[in-house]
């Protein structure tokens, strides 16, 4: 057991330093005039001369790479060639905003997932089942922006019942000083009792919420499905269901308790879309979160903040993944 | 089953329950009806760097309500108005220049605004070397006569008064607020710091989102009448969230939206556009450092094939002029009328005086990616191209591995044509002149490779000129422009208008191109 | 040369006769067999666009100012985009790119995956060890970011968007392979080639590869959707094809502007996107209820 997390952790290790590698050779191969760029448009040639020195790039490159894994150990991912600003401290200014986004759809995304393939593998090859089973399907195969497009088109557009984007409207947040504990403001105006926020807020997540665990609920119902149908075959739970066991009990005790760890597997994948959907999402309805920033980063061929930010949710992938494998490895019914 | 639809219900009736506690989507909240503050939805971060003397960039728009100037250029009245200097004067060879300072003027962090400022301020600008630091290159020394006058001596003569109103470079700040180490003032600046002398002081800022000012107690001109007293610059990109923001009365000003999205504004009743002559234009620049575009009549006649009118007509839909000049028709020196405009026929006259007249020959038309109206443009050129027989091929890339490319000691990865916006960062011809059509060493600017010593020692004698004899300085202005014109290197695509959006409450915004974007907020209130 | 036939025919025939049956199975599957339609519909209309679609120049450069931003109509059944092209032309050619595109990056990621994989399973030692922890480092990224940088790092073309997509589609593939490779190698009738002297590599494209084909052809017909939405989403990000291609993504991405007042524009590209990944995943879904044994049951 402690072997496989040692060897799981140096494994991580590993993967990390690869992942450094990669970023690092990204940043310096790009075909632009770094330099240029981080003097501005208007830049004279003189100017531009200056910032190379300034930035570094006129040593060779392992040195480059050494002066590289030394900022990284400070945490300094380089300055935007845009903001002049450190990458690391926009990417601080806009995790929260995206941990919000991400853990309520997740958290979205399993309830409903979970629900559905409950109730899908209990009425199995029922018309209720296929309509579930299409819909998983369909759910993984929506490009996550178009939905959002359609959504802001639906509420916005035609209903006028929800914002068309931002995280809190414009009139909020000039007029009042936003409470910053957390940094999520659905739970900070909470924790403030400032219910106008929280309403505020809300109006302002559900569309992307939506957008953002359309994927998980997908992968999720499916999953718990097949897991559940499997589980029930099994013969200790004919035998629970023959003892005259409520539905209930023999779903929600035994059932489900089986089902955790594909369902796990299952949340883990879906994460990592989510990551990579909030990119899309975020730009669709200018959630100033990481996603954000790495599409305004990516349309500015912002170099720096791209890898950066590719970098750190590389970095947070390997941690939830490492994390998940040792929750799964210490649960006794998963065999290593 | 039953359980099923039950929890459906409850979830559509929860849904419906959040929705609806909101209110609707105009004036939420009633919008920002405060009377004392204005809120500014800008396209860009409202601050990218807090130097005053870095600023070279649309952050301006909050420097020149911190900051102030030592004169204000009124662009439509062709006048200098007097802000910290209360009058100047130059000597005959423009070498000299004296200014008169206001007295009584406070800084914001209470020390008093004397001519030591302004040496100091002017002297760190011109010594930095960073952004719009060239603008006062000429300066030679800075004489302090007493403490409210200073002198200007300049190396060559040069338009001081216009340097000195510019929207960029131009702040004056603190001595003694502000280190004399540049690396230790510009860090302390970025911490979030500002020290001029104009109506706001800054009260907070999220970086990347928003920048709050609030007004100065003991600004120089007083508080009386109506005023805001604080003035909110926040971020948003997107274009539609803006339009949502302004539609919502969410915001008093905002800028850069699709021409589209303003044809619906100016619909709506709550809404004010501001329409004016602008002082940017588009420029495309065409390669003559290589065939076949080294040839001039074909360069001709690719400037007859280009559809002028259709540009204006679909991709500005009418919020930009003809071009006239290689300079926009507004600013002085320009000349009135461009030789070029869209006749196929003589397009085919020139090829045809080039030796190719059925073209049979590819040219690249370089854009930036992602921008709308360029793509537009470079899609329409192609299909008049196409009918004379040239292929245009489309490459679009990121601003700067366009700008690398063109750059470039291989003349054969420079673009044919490459497609840019250029804006006045001075008032004077020589913004357009000296970086894109004389000769320099490395190629930087003059991105149609076109050197010509006859055009050279005419911009140098404008420049002189310009702070001599302003009248004489314009007539050399139009020749350079004829010239240009007559060697044909670059594309005129016409000059861009000035649209402002702002809600119908909001009073006391007076346009002034030298000053694009920038909303002096002293000078406006609400109306109730 | 005839012996060569004979042995391929021996050794295929059965492999085919396993397929029939695969597809009879999935036949009995009504989406699959409706997704199958669609899909070759859109092969056809992929196939045949430039010559059925009612504006062929529009596929192209074609402007035609006047008539922009169409609602649906008779002539355009679709509407038209910003610069009066014909939107259901463009969707067409879209087809067409989006199923070449896909095809080519999962096959090219599936074969070149499959001979690493098969390299480090057979090979052992440090060569698995290595490709392995590659794998694990490409695959640490998480999906599409790594992709958006590469791209962003070529520049923003179609071309070089599909380099990007193959430069970090390929690992599962090697992962894949490696695993079966592994098990196979345990079976008696590899030990029994490799105890009379067989060379390795025979081992290892004679009995191993084919072998470990099933997996790969479900990983590959699920991908094939995947892959068209990443594509899509690059290009939407404007890193992936550029105008006046009709790509999909893009076709979505420059209707932004206009999405509020001329939802057309916006929603019939999605729907393209949508369909033909919906019908794409329900093939894949098909075929690997079919294949693998271990979903047969349910």
């Amino acid at each position: 057991m402690y072997k496989y997390i040692l060897k799981r952790v140096l494994l991580s290790i590993i993967v990390l330093f690869g992942i450094i590698l990669i970023s690092f050779c990204i940043t310096r191969v790009i075909p632009t005039d770094v330099a240029a760029k981080w003097a501005g448009p208007k830049a004279t040639a003189e100017q531009v001369a200056a910032a190379r020195v300034e930035l570094g790039l006129d040593l060779p490159y392992h040195q480059q790479f050494f002066n590289y894994c030394g900022d990284l150990l400070h945490f300094d991912l380089g300055k935007s060639y845009i903001t002049h600003r450190p990458v690391t401290t926009e990417i601080m200014n806009g995790l929260m905003a995206t941990v919000e986004l991400v853990i309520l759809a997740d958290l979205l995304g399993l309830i409903a997932g979970v629900f559905l393939g409950m109730y899908s593998a209990k009425h199995k090859n029922k018309f209720i089942d296929y309509i579930c089973r299409f819909s998983s399907i369909t759910f993984v195969s929506m490009p996550s922006f178009w939905l959002g497009l359609a959504l802001q088109l639906i509420f916005f557009g035609i209903l006028s019942l929800l914002p068309l984007g931002g995280r809190i409207s414009t009139a909020f947040a000039v007029l009042h000083q936003l409470p910053d504990i957390t940094g999520m403001l659905l739970l900070d105006s909470l924790l403030t009792g400032n219910f106008m926020l929280f309403a505020d807020a809300l109006k302002h997540l559900i569309l992307p919420v939506i957008v953002v665990s359309i994927y998980p609920t997908g992968l999720v119902l499916r999953q718990t499905r097949s897991a559940l149908l499997e589980i029930l075959n099994e013969d200790y739970m004919t035998a629970a269901k023959s003892y005259g066991l409520k539905d209930r009990v023999v779903y929600w005790r035994y059932a489900l308790k089986n089902c955790i760890g594909p369902t796990i597997t299952a949340i883990t994948y879906a994460f990592a879309y989510t990551l990579t959907n909030t990119c899309l999402v975020e730009a669709i309805f200018s959630w100033p979160g990481i996603g954000k920033y790495i599409a305004n980063a990516v349309t500015n061929y912002d170099f720096p903040a791209i890898m950066g930010t590719t970098l750190f949710t590389a970095l947070v992938y390997v941690i939830f993944n490492l994390v998940a494998d040792i929750i799964a490895a210490s649960d006794p019914r998963v065999r290593m | 089953m039953k359980r099923f639809k039950l929890l459906l219900t409850i979830l559509v009736a929860m849904a419906m329950l959040l929705t609806g506690c909101g209110g609707d989507r105009s004036g939420a909240n009633g919008g920002v009806q405060e009377a004392s503050i204005a809120v500014y939805s800008t396209p860009y971060e409202p601050i990218l760097d807090w130097d005053p003397s870095v600023c070279f960039s649309t952050d301006n728009s909050v420097f020149h309500n911190v900051y102030e100037t030592l004169l204000y250029y009124d662009l439509n009245k062709d006048t200098f108005e007097p802000v910290l200097a209360t009058e100047y004067s130059n000597s005959d060879d423009g070498l000299v220049w004296n200014f008169k300072l206001r007295e009584g003027v406070k800084f914001h962090d209470g020390s008093d605004f004397t001519a030591e400022d302004v040496k100091f301020s002017i002297e760190r600008t011109r010594d930095c070397k960073m952004g719009p630091s060239y603008m006062w290159d000429a300066v030679k020394e800075i004489n302090i006569i007493n403490d409210y006058e200073v002198e200007l001596v300049l190396s060559y003569p040069d338009s001081i008064e216009l340097v000195a109103s510019c929207a960029y470079a131009s702040f004056i700040m603190s001595s003694e607020s502000v280190d004399a180490d540049f690396k230790t003032s510009t860090a302390w600046f970025n911490e979030g710091k500002e020290c001029g002398t104009g109506p706001y002081m800054l009260k907070s800022q999220t970086p990347g989102d928003k920048v709050i000012l609030t007004k100065y107690d003991n600004y120089w001109k007083g508080w009386e009448g109506k005023h805001f007293t604080d003035v909110v610059f926040q971020y948003t990109s997107e274009t539609a969230v803006r339009r949502q923001i302004m539609e919502g009365g969410e915001a008093d000003v905002t800028y850069d939206l699709p021409a589209l999205d303003v044809l619906e504004l100016q619909k709506n009743d709550a809404i004010k556009v501001s329409v004016d002559n602008g002082l940017s234009d588009i420029i495309i620049f065409m390669n003559t450092s290589r065939a076949p575009l080294n040839d001039v009549n074909i360069r001709k006649a690719c400037a007859y094939a280009f559809p002028y009118e259709d540009k204006l007509k679909y991709v500005d839909l009418g919020f930009a002029t003809l071009a006239t000049d290689v300079i926009p028709s507004t600013m002085w020196g320009a000349n009135q009328k461009s030789p070029y405009y869209y006749d196929l026929d003589k397009a085919k006259e020139y090829l045809a005086a080039a030796g190719k007249p059925n073209g049979g020959f590819t040219l690249e038309f370089a854009y930036s990616a992602g921008s709308e109206s360029w793509k537009k443009i470079a899609e329409m050129y192609k299909a008049e191209l196409a009918k004379i027989g040239i292929t245009l091929e489309l490459a679009p890339a990121s601003w700067d591995t366009n700008w690398t490319r063109a750059k470039s000691q291989n003349k054969k990865d420079r673009p044919d044509f490459l497609i840019t916006m250029q804006w006045a960062d001075l008032m004077s011809p020589a913004y357009a002149y000296k970086p894109m059509f004389h000769s320099e060493d490395t190629v930087n600017w003059n991105l149609s490779y076109y050197y010509n010593p006859k055009l050279d020692k005419l911009i140098d004698e404008a420049i002189r000129m310009t702070a001599i004899d302003k009248d004489k300085a314009a007539e050399l202005y139009k020749q350079c422009g004829q010239i240009v014109a007559e060697d044909c290197v670059v594309l005129t695509g016409g000059d861009k208008k000035d649209i402002m959006i702002f809600n119908s409450g909001f009073e006391g915004y007076y346009h002034n191109a030298a000053y694009k974007g920038i909303v002096f907020f002293y000078d406006c209130s609400r109306a109730k | 040369m005839e012996s060569f036939f004979e042995k391929m025919k021996k050794s295929f025939l059965p492999k085919y006769k396993e397929f029939r049956l695969s597809l009879h199975l999935m036949n009995r599957n009504k989406l699959s067999q409706l997704s199958m339609i669609i899909l070759i519909i859109l092969v056809v209309a992929a196939i045949l666009a430039p010559y059925i679609a009612p504006y062929p120049g529009d596929i192209y450069g074609e402007v035609h100012m006047g008539s922009a931003l169409q609602p649906p109509s008779k002539d355009h059944i679709l509407g038209t985009d910003e610069v009066g092209r014909d939107i259901f032309s463009r969707l067409l050619q879209g087809t067409r790119i989006s199923l070449a595109c896909s095809i080519i990056i999962v096959l090219i990621c599936a074969v070149f995956g499959a001979i690493l994989g098969a390299a480090a399973g057979t090979l052992g030692r440090w060569i698995d060890d290595v490709l392995m922890r590659i794998t694990d480092i490409f695959m640490a990224f998480p999906p599409l970011l790594l992709t958006i940088a590469f791209s962003a790092l070529l520049g923003a073309s179609l071309k070089n968007a599909i380099i990007a997509m193959m430069l970090t589609w390929w690992p599962p593939y090697a992962r894949l392979m490696r695993n079966s490779a592994l098990t196979i190698r345990e079976r008696p009738y590899v030990k029994a080639a490799e105890a009379i002297g067989t060379k390795k590599l025979r081992i290892t494209v004679k009995h191993i590869m084919p072998n470990c084909i099933a997996p790969l052809i479900i990983q590959a017909s699920m991908d094939m959707g995947a892959v068209i939405l990443s594509l899509a989403s690059l290009s939407f990000l404007g890193l992936g094809a550029q105008s006046p291609q009709p790509e999909w993504g893009l076709m979505i991405s420059t209707s932004r502007a206009y999405f509020l007042n001329c939802p057309w524009y916006s929603i019939f590209p999605g729907l393209a996107i949508v369909i033909t990944v919906l019908a794409m995943n329900l093939i894949g879904d098909g075929l690997r209820e079919v294949l693998d044994p271990k979903t047969k049951k349910n």
